[in-house]
């Protein structure tokens, strides 16, 4: 059950020496790394190309136009924050890491099991068991086979990603509750390859309209929601369903600057313009907030909580002594 | 006049199930979430069989078919709850309050076409 050592994580590899770069192979093969080999001049467009990484094993001899790679490691870390850089040490010049510094931790040459640690505690910190991914895996293609029945489905080998770059236009995202986790769900795709696909006829018949985007986005949410109801069914508790609340997907469609919370109704919008007194001709920064009260509103229960709420708790600021 | 009502948020779930309904007989009615579904009952009195989802805005399934037996008095039309929930408090509620049916999604018509006709006097 709580056997969790398949998941792989893809990183990127800038090391130059040919005998590291053997072990440190030898070494992503065991840990379940997959690594992408790449040089300092091309390490940038990689991140580009590949949003799916786990972190960065970088070699502080790498060559580097700079000529200092912690300026290479700075490029890196502005782009992507959330990848966390792991630094082969090659010289005995001082180095922070950790806060502050774009290297989350360093690892001396030929110690490979102090690299094994940092990956173990940055890359894989969240362990899954086989039991869960196999089976989200299982209930997931079936949803999505009963979804498009007319397509070929399977999956690519699950792994783990720390990078925060959503995939596609089109994504969902439905909340997870159970006795042993509270999350997300996401969904992500490509809002022309999910278009090419109904044309070449994965879906039923006749549904799906002229598959503008909103008939795509609808059909991403209710795959969102069958995958969902199968993870609720198989992995949540009779305990936990006492606390269940009823759940819609929120869609969004970035291309289109789209996102619905299933409701057709409206939306409470209040907009605060925050300006410079010192510079009045500069523009505003705008801030839009929207309350949507899509799941449940009842405004007469609020008249009668509405009066109390307003002479109830504590002044902000203040200390209050009990 | 409609037989059927359809009622679920999704707009390609109530594509799904009406396609199929259609092409086997059935007039159907849709509504986007329970609050529409109880409206067009109270306008519609031919239908004999609502068909709905159980999670959905403004108001959820479980609470129409409620309103259905109690505000309307309709005590006559079929309920089937076409849903991804399978849990045993809520198939519990929904008989309590006189749900007639229900499925777990993914809808496959097939299965539930000869019970549909029923239903709807079609057989």
């Amino acid at each position: 059950m709580n056997d969790t050592t398949y998941l792989k994580a893809k990183v990127l590899l800038l090391d130059q020496d040919p005998e590291q770069c053997r072990q440190l192979t030898e070494f992503c093969d065991e840990a379940g790394l997959l690594p992408l080999l790449r040089t300092a001049h091309d390490a940038l467009t990689s991140l580009s190309q590949h949003k799916d990484l786990a972190g960065v094993l970088l070699a502080e001899d790498m060559p580097c136009e700079s000529g200092d790679v912690l300026l290479l490691a700075q490029s890196i870390h502005r782009q992507r924050p959330e990848l966390p850089i792991i630094l082969r040490r090659t010289s005995l010049r001082s180095l922070s890491a950790g806060d502050g510094s774009p290297i989350a931790y360093t690892w001396n040459t030929g110690d490979m099991e102090q690299l094994r640690v940092h990956v173990g505690r940055c890359i894989f910190s969240l362990r899954y068991p086989v039991a869960l991914v196999d089976g989200i895996v299982d209930l997931t293609l079936n949803a999505l086979q009963s979804m498009f029945p007319n397509a070929g489905v399977i999956n690519e080998p699950p792994y783990v990603v720390h990078d925060r770059i959503i995939y596609g236009e089109v994504s969902t995202l439905i909340p997870i509750e159970s006795t042993w986790c509270r999350g997300y769900m996401m969904l992500q795709t490509e809002e022309s390859a999910l278009r090419q696909g109904l044309i070449q006829g994965f879906g039923y018949a006749g549904v799906g309209g002229d598959l503008n985007f909103r008939e795509l986005n609808n059909m991403l949410g209710e795959t969102t929601n069958l995958i969902w109801g199968a993870f609720k069914n198989r992995y949540i508790p009779p305990e936990a369903f006492a606390n269940q609340q009823t759940q819609v997907p929120i869609v969004i469609n970035h291309a289109h600057k789209y996102i619905s919370f299933g409701s057709p109704d409206p939306q409470l919008c209040i907009r605060y313009q925050l300006t410079d007194a010192a510079r009045p001709g500069l523009s505003a920064l705008t801030i839009v907030q929207r309350f949507i009260f899509n799941l449940h509103w009842s405004p007469e229960n609020f008249e009668q909580f509405s009066s109390a709420a307003t002479n109830s708790g504590s002044a902000t600021g203040e200390l209050e002594f009990f | 006049m409609a037989n059927v009502l359809v009622v679920d948020d999704s707009n390609t779930m109530r594509e799904i199930v009406t396609n199929f309904l259609t092409q086997n007989g059935f007039q159907v009615a849709v509504a986007t979430d329970g609050r529409d579904g109880l409206e067009r009952l109270r306008g519609d009195p031919e239908i004999r069989l609502v068909l709905s989802d159980v999670n959905m805005p403004n108001m959820d399934g479980l609470t129409m078919a409620e309103k259905i037996r109690t505000e309307l008095g309709n005590q006559e039309v079929r309920i089937v709850m076409l849903t991804t929930e399978s849990n045993a408090v809520m198939r519990s509620r929904g008989r309590e309050i006189g749900v007639t049916g229900w499925i777990v999604k993914p809808f496959r018509g097939e299965a539930v076409l000869g019970p549909f006709k029923k239903f709807c006097g079609m057989t």
